[in-house]
């Protein structure tokens, strides 16, 4: 059972679980560095983990028009991150979902289907829970065996489906190998040999 | 009616295909033609007046929605699915497909149209086999496998389109107009030989005008070399006025040269890294191009040069160069080949374009016996590529033409003698080569069916068939199909025993024209006159 306290930091209130950071160390530093490394645009980007939040503030200020969904597993944090002056709640969303059951009955998972936003991950936060976490990220992008399988359910494509169980990322290929082997005839087939086509 | 041709290819690619285009055009005069073409190459628009609509595939930005780890796996699904719905609204009554990829193929078969042409795919496999010259481009394109035309005439004759004749090189002007810059490092002769080429044309020719072209991008990295005076920048669309201002291009392998040649102006290429002139050249009449004899050139596409230095380059002396550069733009066609050819270790080019037999890369250094018979061999792979249209010339108006074709080329009597003497003894060991593979086919048969089938008992077949093609000389060009019909899985040994024996087939048939070729242009004595215009159509009686 983890539980969670706040120190104040250089950075201001950090939180720890179970003793340790959920923060990178000069988190403020690191937050602008991963930030730099997820340049991108998006209408909507889903993050996992909130930690201390930092990364989710400069994540906002650099991308200004973009709507942000955190998920986390401590309700804790919640609170002491909204709190904050420089946090803009009108872009905002913070969820806390605790189980994998819980993010696949949750209701959000309904405008990601609708809209596939790009999911950042900032591990530094994620603590003990990172293998819930990592879970999460193959469901969110359909990345691993089961956000695969979910997906491709909701999008039409009925069949079992083989694919790699280890803990690697999925990516187009893989997609590419279960449609030539479940879905060859589907109409959409060659549109995804396209796409694999693109990866060198 | 309207047509879509998919061209997802490099900007060069494309102006080599302009040709097909106003053929294309010519022959539908009323169609709409609508050009698929990726979004990088959006510029070369006004270059194609004969395309109605340009679609542009944003390959970049599919490219990294599906190489970005954070992104949804399905996403570029729906966005490719949206944008193939909108373009399959236009209702297309044929796809051309002139890229030769599996990305293009499996987009054409995503897309619906009444009639497909060019590579499709039907799932897991390619239909690429629709005609001859479909096949010969995928077996040779992209290989160092010689081929006996330029990719223009390939795709022309894969699509059954005819090819207008290009222009003769002349050039106007008295610019020297230099695109020192390629696509591919791999290709660029270094800046500091352009400087030396630049200062020797400019100390013995003062009156000559002598500019670098450049994109903007490339500036500044000229400018470490070149003054801006030297220089001229411009975009793609601005590069055709240039061009019809200038006597003589100096290029690496590039697009410019591609329009230099559709413009007319003589060009001297330097075909460096994996440059491939005997397929890519300019496809023009009476232009040079240089390449080292290194045994690294040209070099594989993909991969960067595996050498310490960049040997291809370094062979090529900048002030020979220029002399010979010099001795064109004053249309001293003799100076000029003298002075290339007095380069070591270079081969010396020259394009030609007779519209008997196309568009040939005549090696200088060969000698007129094995140009003859390079010209005899190209004629029967076009003979027997051709062999359903109802347009193909019989075996003795292809002797004729190859007789006159070969006056055109400078190839003289003597060099036709030796020429059909040398075809002779091939053709003999061609023979004796495919007889020697029947025979091995008919062994691993009985083998293979005596021992339940057993695939093992084709793996010294597979052996043998592979030692046919090793290298591309003329005679191994015959048995390319039947080297590939050995490799491959195969389902069961049926299907092999089936593939090459097809291939044996087709083998067999291309040799006997080529026998019957060789006879009419014997019969003729190598000579073209008064017996030569009675040749029958259909060759001599088999003796």
């Amino acid at each position: 059972m983890e539980f969670i306290t706040f120190r104040e930091t250089a950075d201001g209130l950090t939180p720890f679980e179970n003793g340790r950071s959920l923060c990178a160390p000069r988190a403020r530093e690191e937050a602008v560095k991963w930030v730099n490394h997820h340049s991108f645009r998006a209408r909507h980007v889903v993050i996992l983990g909130l930690g201390a939040g930092l990364h989710i503030i400069e994540w906002m200020k650099a991308h200004p028009q973009a709507m942000v969904t955190v998920i986390d597993t401590h309700a804790a944090l919640v609170a002491p991150f909204l709190s904050r002056p420089d946090v803009d709640r009108q872009r905002l969303e913070v969820l806390t979902i605790d189980s994998f059951e819980g993010l696949l009955s949750h209701e959000v998972m309904e405008e990601i289907a609708l809209e596939m936003p790009p999911v950042l991950a900032f591990q530094p936060a994620w603590g003990l829970r990172k293998e819930l976490f990592q879970k999460f990220f193959g469901l969110l992008t359909a990345r691993s065996a089961e956000g695969l399988r979910y997906f491709l359910a909701r999008f039409g494509f009925h069949g079992a489906i083989e694919v790699s169980e280890d803990q690697r990322l999925l990516t187009i290929k893989d997609l590419g190998l279960v449609v030539d082997s479940t879905f060859a005839g589907d109409p959409r087939a060659p549109l995804i040999r396209m796409l694999r086509e693109l990866v060198v | 009616m309207k047509i879509l041709v998919i061209s997802l290819l490099r900007l060069g690619d494309l102006l080599q295909q302009r040709p097909l285009l106003r053929s294309l055009r010519a022959r539908y005069p009323q169609a709409e033609i609508h050009l698929l073409v990726n979004a990088s190459v959006a510029a070369a628009r006004n270059l194609c007046p004969e395309a109605d609509v340009f679609h542009l595939f944003e390959r970049e930005e599919w490219q990294e929605e599906v190489g970005r780890a954070e992104a949804h796996l399905l996403k570029p699904l729906l966005g490719l699915e949206e944008w193939v719905h909108e373009l399959s609204r236009e209702q297309f009554d044929e796809i051309h497909n002139w890229t030769h990829n599996r990305l293009s193929a499996h987009l054409a078969e995503a897309l619906n149209a009444p009639v497909k042409k060019g590579l499709l795919s039907d799932g897991l496999r390619f239909r690429v086999l629709e005609n001859d010259w479909s096949r010969f481009f995928n077996d040779r394109f992209g290989s160092r496998r010689r081929s006996y035309f330029h990719y223009t005439e390939l795709l022309a004759g894969a699509f059954g389109l005819d090819l207008a004749v290009p222009p003769v090189s002349a050039g106007k002007g008295s610019r020297i107009l230099i695109q020192p810059l390629t696509s591919d490092e791999k290709k660029n002769w270094s800046l500091s030989s352009w400087r030396t080429f630049v200062d020797r044309l400019q100390t013995e020719r003062s009156d000559l005008q002598v500019n670098l072209l450049a994109a903007p991008f490339e500036v500044e990295r000229l400018q470490a070399y070149f003054s801006p005076e030297e220089i001229i920048v411009a975009n793609l669309t601005e590069v055709p006025a240039i061009l019809a201002q200038t006597a003589l291009l100096i290029s690496g392998d590039t697009s410019i040269k591609h329009l230099a040649a559709q413009a007319g102006v003589m060009i001297l290429e330097l075909a460096l890294g994996s440059a491939d002139a005997d397929k890519t050249a300019s496809f023009t009449n009476g232009s040079y191009v240089v390449s080292s004899q290194v045994s690294c050139a040209p070099c594989a596409h993909s991969s960067p040069c595996r050498q310490l230095s960049h040997l291809c380059g370094e062979s090529l002396p900048p002030v020979r160069l220029a002399d010979a550069a010099l001795a064109l733009v004053s249309r001293d066609f003799t100076n000029a080949e003298k002075c290339l050819l007095s380069i070591p270790q270079v081969r010396v080019h020259r394009t030609a374009y007779d519209a008997r037999l196309g568009w040939t890369l005549m090696d200088l250094r060969q000698s007129s016996e094995t140009h003859a018979a390079d010209l005899v061999e190209k004629m029967v792979w076009r003979l027997d590529m051709n062999r359903d249209s109802e347009q193909v010339a019989g075996v003795g108006t292809a002797a004729r033409q190859l007789l006159e074709a070969g006056s055109f080329l400078g190839i003289s009597t003597a060099g036709w003698q030796a020429g059909l003497t040398l075809l002779e003894k091939e053709q003999v060991e061609l023979q004796r080569r495919l007889l020697q593979v029947q025979g091995s086919l008919a062994e691993t048969a009985r083998l293979c069916v005596a021992d339940g089938l057993n695939p093992q008992r084709l793996t010294e077949l597979r052996r043998e068939l592979s030692q046919l093609a090793t290298s591309s000389d003329r005679m191994n060009m015959h048995f390319v199909t039947l080297a590939e019909a050995g490799q491959g899985a195969v389902p069961t040994p049926f299907h092999f025993f089936g593939n090459v024996r097809k291939r044996i087939e087709e083998t067999e048939r291309r040799l006997q024209l080529r026998r019957r070729l060789i006879a009419q242009i014997q019969e003729a004595g190598g000579i073209h006159g008064e017996k030569s215009r009675n040749l029958s159509e259909r060759g001599p009686e088999t003796p």
